[in-house]
């Protein structure tokens, strides 16, 4: 959890397992279970503290566990796939539509749509597959915040391309309900 | 904000080529990297413990490890156990402090076939 200038978010480092559809359809389930029970869950304190006398606050006042939360990593899943639209839930008369406890495409939120990129390249069946396997997924609270979405193509540091979003999270106006405390 | 996502392979390119620093140079800058594929003690990568590389050479990030696999790479000499785990999982590095972070071990499946181009030909 870090405290922006926008309000505090839950911003997760992820990977997805890479064989099975139906293996990221399970962990996905997981981590749409876990964030939308994040306002009663209360994060790592989970609550008040009821021993004062053993000091387990640290002295330290209750951190947030806010709603907001940013999902980045490699999901080994391709936009339009049965995982990705578990994620991103199906919207078909109401595109950039965004629910509060759901997630949106950061690449199809983006103010700046830019060229079209992939994270990463493989022979497949004797071809050159150019697959989009990172994503950055972003609460529905701040939809309206992604400016753009992109992709240092061709880098040879790993066997995947970096992904990076520009995104607003200086002005403040989460609204405090979303806070998490 | 400028965000990065990256599997960084443990720090293995493309070109075959094992260079942390590499990675480091690509995301150094943004506000809050996501890591994935980040290790400690394996053989392929000199037993190198790969966060705490990154974390000296971005030295302007606060950082927290999620090692989701973990078993026993410790040592005994004369008589001592010096304890080492062996690990693998992902890293988030900020510019603002991480001020909590939980490690959640997602469900999974065990293979029982390594995925060869035989069986990839059959299920396509």
């Amino acid at each position: 959890m870090i405290r922006t200038p926008a309000g505090p978010v839950r911003v997760l480092s992820l990977h997805l397992a890479h064989i099975a559809a139906e293996e990221r359809l399970e962990q996905i389930d997981y981590l749409l279970g876990e964030h939308r029970r994040a306002p009663s869950d209360g994060g790592p304190w989970s609550g008040a503290d009821d021993e004062p006398q053993r000091n387990w606050s640290n002295g330290q006042a209750e951190p947030e566990n806010p709603q907001a939360a940013i999902w980045l990593g490699d999901f080994n899943m391709e936009a339009g796939s049965v995982e990705y639209r578990r994620i991103t839930g199906s919207i078909p008369y109401h595109p950039g539509a965004a629910y509060i406890d759901g997630f949106v495409d950061a690449a199809a939120v983006a103010r700046e749509p830019g060229p079209d990129f992939h994270t990463h390249e493989k022979i497949l069946d004797g071809r050159l597959a150019k697959r989009r396997l990172d994503h950055c997924f972003v609460g529905g609270m701040l939809a309206g915040r992604v400016r753009s979405v992109t992709a240092d193509v061709g880098e040879v540091a790993s066997d995947h391309f970096p992904l990076s979003i520009d995104i607003d999270l200086e002005t403040p106006g989460i609204g405090p309900s979303l806070a998490g405390r | 904000m400028k965000l990065i996502s990256y599997n960084i392979q443990y720090g293995y390119g493309s070109d075959g080529r094992y260079d942390l620093s590499r990675c480091a140079r690509l995301v150094d800058g943004a506000d809050i990297i996501a890591l994935q594929e980040v290790e400690r003690h394996w053989l392929r990568t000199n037993e190198d413990d790969q966060p705490e590389i990154l974390s000296r050479l971005l030295p302007g990030y606060y950082w927290a490890y999620g090692p989701a696999f973990d078993m026993d790479a410790s040592d005994k000499r004369d008589g001592r156990v010096v304890n080492r785990r062996r690990q693998f999982g992902t890293m988030v590095l900020s510019k603002l402090p991480i001020v909590w972070s939980r490690l959640h071990a997602l469900p999974m499946h065990r293979t029982l076939r390594p995925l060869t181009p035989a069986t990839r030909r059959w299920n396509a």
